[in-house]
């Protein structure tokens, strides 16, 4: 499947659950150009599991880059049962993507929740 | 002890390009007001991009079209170019006949620091490096001109994130 257009309004619904990896682009952004195609061939080699492709236009979604705190774009963010677990600017090897999904895949989302409160706190 | 953030309306009392820089007078007390690349976007008009590409692949191009298309008016730096989106190229800042509010610079950060000095020189109230572009010489030069500074920050992203428009 390729990656679904992410807005304020179905963002929580497609990331809230599960694998989620998003990119941030622009229309006008040769970068986003480059790297979209790549992150277009790891969705279709992921059509059959659960891992949602979305990308996220900041010119149409502000309020969904500002959230987010983008600062460059691409931006792609991986997200696990809407626990952020990577964030970073810059286009990267499909490899790299497929390792992100791994380690995503293979985390204990109670200990990193663990984590996370008591860093938080 | 800091007095804390000045309170009622603030103006500026000097030129921004003063060498004692912008300050904000309010009452008796002078603050110096630094602004966020978010400020300096909305509160510019007229924007002067140094090496504004024809190229429509690359990004010092396809950026500035953006800007333009959002309403500033955007005026393209290129020596080797006489129009870019339709709008009048200067060889140079200095050419520019008309009051630039911020330089927009998409050249590598070596050239930076005579674009700073020229930037000064005619009196831009802020430069601005695109994204990659750093340098500690051109923040001296900037900042010692009284003009706001940002670097290594996409112009078109501040635009897109906090949804700012001239139209």
């Amino acid at each position: 499947m390729a990656a679904q257009e992410l807005t304020a309004t179905n963002f929580e619904e497609l990331t809230g659950d599960g694998i989620a990896l998003v990119d941030f682009w622009a229309e006008w952004c040769g970068p986003c150009h480059r790297f979209s195609p790549v992150f277009e061939d790891v969705a279709g080699k992921h059509q059959d599991d659960e891992v949602v492709f979305g990308k996220i236009d900041i010119d149409a979604q502000p309020e969904l880059a500002q959230r987010f705190g983008v600062q460059s774009i691409p931006t792609l963010m991986v997200v696990r049962d809407g626990v952020i677990l990577y964030q970073q600017p810059g286009g990267i090897p499909a490899p790299y993507i497929e390792s992100l999904i791994e380690q995503a895949q293979q985390l204990d989302m109670d200990e990193v929740r663990k984590t996370a409160e008591s860093s938080a706190s | 002890m800091w007095p804390g953030p000045p309170q009622g309306p603030a103006t500026c009392a000097f030129r921004a390009n003063d060498q004692r820089g912008c300050r904000a007078r309010v009452g008796r007390r002078t603050f110096f007001r630094v602004r966020t690349a978010e400020q300096i976007l909305a509160e510019s008009t007229t924007i002067a991009v140094v090496g504004a590409s024809r190229d429509p692949d690359k990004v010092a191009h396809s950026v500035p079209r953006q800007i333009l298309r959002y309403g500033w008016r955007v005026i393209p730096v290129n020596p080797y170019a006489d129009e870019l989106w339709g709008v009048r190229c200067y060889p140079t800042l200095a050419d520019i006949p008309e009051h630039v509010d911020l330089v927009n610079v998409f050249r590598p950060s070596p050239d930076t620091p005579p674009i700073a000095r020229q930037a000064v020189g005619i009196g831009a109230n802020a430069l601005w490096l695109q994204q990659g572009i750093v340098s500690a010489e051109a923040r001296e030069i900037a900042i010692a001109g009284g003009l706001d500074y940002v670097e290594d920050h996409c112009i078109a992203v501040e635009r897109a994130v906090r949804a700012l428009t001239k139209l």
